[in-house]
């Protein structure tokens, strides 16, 4: 036997081998009889045809339509791939269909090997409802629920793969580990069809759901639909549309409030901003209002002791002496500032040195007679404080001071005059006042 | 007790249909006759 009829033999038992696993349905074992015998002989068509028919079988579309292709280019004519890829195309959507499938399950496993499993399982549930007969989907599926504990669903899972593949390693393993815990995984028994059974299949484009009530309507019952229409709406008005509009009309109200609420109190802040400032300006302006009444309205002020200087230049030209003792008995030249007038102060208090003691006393006097001590008193005090020794005008300032009550006013006076003074007779009377 | 990082990584992704091109382009399709006549041409030729 050559070599060429040797490997056609083998490659024709282990498909043998194979066809009767498929028919067991071991279609691991088969598959991997199927794919012996390709190595031995790959023009072994129908070795190939029923790989692709394993793999469809277990939703490996890809797999199956690689295998399909192959072998209708490996032999053109009289295949039975040519029905197999027909039926696929034939029928509207399948393809579209499968390719979901796949794609979710290649995504799923991509969220499970990423720690995603409740992601995976989502997408793993869309998949097996569409397609129980993915094997590979179920059993990841199986392996998530196994892992969250959830061992009905796993059971389920592992039974739907043993149904389709009675000899699947990782199905049996999943199964033993569902035994492990408590859990039989026993293959569905088929369902048996009971009368008014909702059908829970995937619907269709072209369903068109018919509802069971459906009948035409009368007019009364067109007039009643249309009052229980106008009831509604009014109803959606006044519970739904109302309610928002108020609250909207609301919203703004309370908005304008605040904003003229903001602006009061801004006005307020104003307001109190300006009366600060107004009884600053009355206390400055009060201020203001004194310092130029010292300076103009009082017989005290500088203006007046301006004008009583004034006065005294005047009181010279018209060689009224008199006059400039008088008018000098009042002036308090502390308060001029300027030099220039303080220097015809100064040559008006020298000339009152000289010659105005006399009149200054006379002034005195004069005023003493009148009755009137306090006038007196300015010029007895204008006397010695022009001339120190005005021992005469002490005495009398003393006596007027005495009068007032003021003692130690009078005392001291007294005293220089007791002093100092050369009068002896005025001294003795100082004395005597003094009450020594 | 199950592995469960080991198991989820034995899974590989199925093939695609969109793929299905590629995989037949990239399809080893020698068998063993194929071998057998490459040894047996190495052989004469030797």
């Amino acid at each position: 036997m050559d070599y060429g009829r040797k490997t056609r033999v083998i490659a024709n038992s282990y498909y043998n081998m194979g066809l009767e696993r498929a028919r067991l349905r071991d279609l691991s074992g088969a598959a991997e009889c199927l794919k012996k015998s390709l190595h031995f002989n790959k023009y072994m068509t129908d070795a190939r045809n029923l790989l692709g028919l394993i793999y469809y079988e277990v939703g490996e579309v890809g797999d199956a339509l690689v295998q399909w292709v192959i072998s209708m280019n490996l032999q053109p004519e009289d295949n039975r791939a040519d029905y197999y890829l027909g039926e696929i195309q034939r029928k509207k959507g399948t393809m579209d269909n499968e390719r979901r499938a796949v794609r979710r399950f290649n995504q799923a496993l991509v969220y499970a090997q990423n720690g995603s499993e409740d992601l995976a399982i989502m997408q793993l549930n869309k998949v097996v409802e569409g397609k129980p007969g993915y094997v590979k989907a179920q059993l990841l599926f199986a392996l998530l629920c196994i892992a969250r504990e959830d061992y009905q669903k796993a059971s389920k899972a592992v039974s739907k793969v043993l149904q389709i593949d009675c000899n699947n390693s990782k199905a049996l393993y999943y199964k033993s580990l569902l035994k492990a815990s408590g859990v039989n995984a026993k293959p569905e028994p088929e369902k048996r069809k009971l009368k008014n059974v909702v059908s829970h299949r995937q619907m269709e484009d072209d369903d068109v759901i018919i509802p069971p009530s459906y009948r035409e309507n009368t007019k009364d019952q067109a007039v009643l639909n249309i009052l229980a229409g106008l009831v509604l709406g009014a109803a959606v008005v006044l519970f739904l549309v109302m309610p928002a509009q108020t609250k909207s009309i609301n919203e703004n109200h309370n908005k304008e409030i605040s904003k003229y609420s903001e602006q009061l109190s801004q006005a307020n802040k104003k307001s109190t901003s300006l009366n600060d400032q107004l009884e600053t300006l009355k206390t400055e302006k009060k201020a203001t209002e004194d310092s130029l009444a010292s300076l103009t309205n009082n017989a005290d002020s500088i203006l007046a002791q301006y004008q009583t200087v004034i006065g005294i230049l005047n009181a010279y030209k018209k060689n009224d002496f008199p006059t400039v003792v008088k008018l000098y008995a009042g002036l308090d030249s502390t308060l001029i500032t300027s030099e220039g007038v303080q220097a015809v102060i100064g040559e008006i208090r020298k000339d009152m040195s000289e010659n105005g003691i006399t009149v200054l006393e006379g002034l005195g006097d004069k005023s003493m007679a009148a009755g009137d001590s306090p006038t007196a008193l300015v010029y007895y005090s204008k006397c010695f404080e022009l001339k120190p020794a005005s021992w005469q005008a002490k005495y009398k300032a003393a006596m007027i001071y005495k009068a007032m009550g003021e003692k130690d006013q009078a005392n001291g006076l007294f005293s220089d005059v007791i002093n100092n003074s050369k009068d002896v007779e005025l001294a003795t009377k100082a004395k005597t006042e003094r009450g020594f | 007790m199950m592995d469960f990082e080991a198991e989820i990584n034995e899974y590989r992704p199925s093939l695609e249909v969109d793929a299905v091109e590629d995989a037949i382009v990239k399809s080893d399709l020698t068998d063993m006759n194929d071998i057998m006549m490459g040894l047996i041409k190495e052989v004469s030729k030797e």
